[in-house]
């Protein structure tokens, strides 16, 4: 079931024998690979080793705070927390600075505190103002300023996600503002759209895009409660997402070098059946595609996690009883192994699969 | 690692050697074309929509069922349960089971198995605890496990066996005072350390659908997951201990040590190492925590807890990069 996996020497080899390369072309690629697998060597530290540092700098935060809490709670105003919160920003980041690339703890110690100083400041500011949009402003402020004197990753992904969290707490909090709601869906899926699209993504702009394909994943619970508890439709989100996808799809494809107006077609067709159900389930094919052809694991596993759970909260919230409910699931299924049957047994998928010589399953 | 022609194609790397102009835009097209072809756009298609249709064709009989049930004849219940598993099984049959399509069809009849005794248990009011429902369910559906050669079914079959030995635990082991805690943390981790064991050694001997890394770490998880809660148990509270369930910790130690070897020096790899790391740090800032804790528990003491869950997790990410750079250099 697995492909085999392209080596270098291969994908030069048929580029060789289609006339594309030359042997001396093969050769000056093959030097040249050596000196960018030193480089990646020195730069790439697992992704799981950055989350534990940054879940192990949560935890410390977390109970530097309850500490500070506990020591300070009913003997300081408001104005003390937010000057000891910004205080504690300012050492993380001179720390951070400071701290020599393989300095681990100084580099959590520096997290921690940047995290536990965020919480400072954030409380501080929501009890002198009172005011969920203060919070938020201060925490953009904030991020906007950290994103280039704090240069750290991890940093730069949860700052994302502070930002859109304290946003879309703000605009379901009035009701006035609810329909903000999908102005931020609308900047998130264009930021995602944009930066993972670009061909040469600078470095420190990759935490901001990743952060802001999480939070384009997680915004969508907040469109999704219960009618009674916001006064904006969740239709709108669901539109700017169809749009968006079908924009990815004629990137994709111009990118590819070729329009296939078919499968285009079957894309766009799924893509506004699919916008009628909710825009949770149409992020998550988003992540899925985008993930899919940048080769990203990241995007294709947050994908792949919040579809069943968006197509569950979709069909859990249909207003029919059950018999009704069963039919539309079955439905819905058969539908999608029709279509299935019908891409397969295309002249352009049996072209596709003659070409590459393998199969589809 | 350095990049050599025999290391596997990348499409950043591609993208770097035409944008140094080592290879022209045409080449690059061509070889980012064979990375990210049509046909692996079609298989990934493919294969989402039969998950996915085949996931809701589920729920919806699922579904169906709940709703009528109260109305329908015992008759009726057992007819439509037995004609679907009928239909997954002859289904499977002419799909062939070495096709994604039969596996999928082997998976909806194992599950409704699991459907069947349910019913009969209800509407014959046999009298059996869930647990018997659960061992019978994983006795029943071994055979078509063991032919399907699919990791899925594997996975719902232990699945099913870990429930099983859960419920009785709880419903019979635990009214009888027979099994504690902890050693329902050994059974555990013994199964499915085993269950992990097993894949290692199959997939050393040809088993290529037992090759997929997802179940590598999900065993690999699981196996070392009870343990693991059965040790923090035994460090937590002191009524775990007593004997066999004080045990616990041993076999945790015994699980890490032979990690560390096995991803260490027999198939280096990181992730699982990483992992092994996650739970020690896990069972040693609890048991860092019950110590401070129980000198104190004001202010200080969350201070001083936070630069030790940073020293801890410091130090763990500081091996684990030193582990990533050595492995590199070896490979």
């Amino acid at each position: 079931m697995d492909d085999k996996v392209l080596t270098f020497g291969e994908v030069f080899r048929q580029l060789r024998e289609s006339g594309l390369v030359s042997e001396s072309q093969e050769k000056a690629a093959a030097l040249r690979l050596e000196s960018y697998g030193e480089v990646q060597d020195r730069e790439s530290t697992p992704w799981y080793i950055k989350a534990l540092v940054a879940v192990g700098a949560w935890a410390a935060a977390v109970f530097f705070l309850v500490s500070v809490g506990m020591a300070f709670m009913f003997e300081l105003d408001d104005k003390m927390f937010i000057l000891i919160g910004l205080a504690s920003i300012a050492v993380a980041t001179i720390l951070r600075r400071v701290a020599k690339e393989d300095s681990i703890f100084l580099a959590q110690l520096a997290f921690a505190l940047c995290i536990t100083g965020h919480g400072l400041t954030i409380y501080g500011v929501g009890e002198e103002s009172d005011s969920v949009g203060v919070v938020a402003l201060v925490v953009t402020v904030l991020f906007g300023l950290l994103y280039w004197l704090y240069k750290d990753g991890a940093y730069r992904v949860l700052g994302t996600l502070m930002v859109a969290g304290t946003f879309s707490v703000w605009f379901l909090s009035e009701n006035d503002l609810n329909h903000f709601i999908h102005l931020l869906i609308l900047v998130e899926a264009l930021g995602v759209g944009v930066l993972f699209m670009k061909q040469d993504l600078p470095a420190f702009l990759r935490p901001l895009a990743l952060g802001l394909a999480v939070s384009l994943g997680l915004t969508p619970f907040f469109v999704l409660l219960p009618a009674h508890e916001l006064v904006t439709p969740f239709w709108p989100s669901s539109i700017i997402l169809a749009l968006g996808l079908i924009c990815l799809y004629f990137a994709m494809a111009k990118r590819e070098g070729g329009f296939r107006y078919e499968p285009l077609g079957f894309a766009f067709t799924a893509t506004l059946l699919f916008s009628f159900s909710t825009p949770g389930i149409l992020a998550a094919i988003a992540l899925m595609v985008l993930g899919h052809y940048l080769a990203d694991r990241v995007l294709l596993g947050l994908g792949f996690m919040l579809l069943p759970v968006f197509i569950t909260i979709y069909y859990y919230s249909l207003t029919m009883d059950l018999l009704t409910k069963s039919g539309i699931l079955f439905a819905s299924g058969a539908f999608l192994i029709i279509i299935r049957i019908i891409i397969s047994s295309r002249p352009w998928a049996r072209e596709a699969v003659e070409e590459a010589g393998g199969e589809v399953e | 690692m350095a990049r050599k022609l025999d290391g596997p194609a990348d499409r950043k790397t591609i993208q770097a050697l035409y944008k140094e102009r080592i290879i022209s835009y045409w080449a690059c097209k061509a070889a980012l074309s064979m990375l990210q072809g049509p046909r692996l756009w079609l298989r990934w298609i493919n294969r989402m929509l039969l998950i996915l249709g085949a996931a809701l064709c589920l729920a919806g009989v699922v579904f169906f069922f709940a709703f009528n049930w109260a109305a329908m004849s015992a008759f009726l219940k057992f007819t439509l349960i037995e004609v679907s598993l009928a239909a997954c099984l002859i289904g499977a049959w002419f799909a062939g089971i070495d096709r994604l399509v039969g596996k999928l069809l082997l998976l909806g009849a194992s599950v409704f198995t699991g459907v069947f005794l349910a019913v009969y248990g209800q509407v014959y009011q046999t009298g059996a605890d869930p647990w018997e429902l659960f061992f019978g369910w994983s006795l029943l559906i071994i055979g078509w496990v063991a032919i399907s050669r699919f990791a899925a079914l594997w996975v719902l079959w232990l699945a099913i066996l870990n429930t099983g030995i859960i419920l009785y635990w709880a419903q019979v082991a635990i009214p009888n005072d027979s099994l504690d805690f902890g050693s329902l943390c050994i059974v555990l981790g013994i199964i499915n350390g085993a269950a992990f064991i097993l894949r290692e050694w199959g997939s050393g001997r040809g088993m290529k659908w037992l090759r997929v890394k997802w179940l590598q770490h999900l065993l690999f998880v699981v196996a070392l997951a009870f343990p693991t809660i059965g040790t923090i148990a035994v460090v937590v509270d002191e009524s775990h201990y007593h004997f066999p369930g004080v045990l616990v910790p041993v076999l945790w130690m015994f699980y890490i040590a032979f990690a560390y070897w096995f991803f260490k020096f027999k198939k280096a790899n990181l992730s699982a190492l990483a992992l092994c790391v996650l739970y020690v740090c896990s069972v040693a800032l609890t048991l860092a925590g019950r110590i401070l804790f129980e000198i104190s528990d004001d202010a200080l003491m969350f201070l001083i807890f936070g630069f030790i869950v940073l020293v801890v997790v410091g130090v763990a990410a500081w091996w684990l990069l030193d582990t990533h750079r050595k492995m590199r250099k070896a490979s």
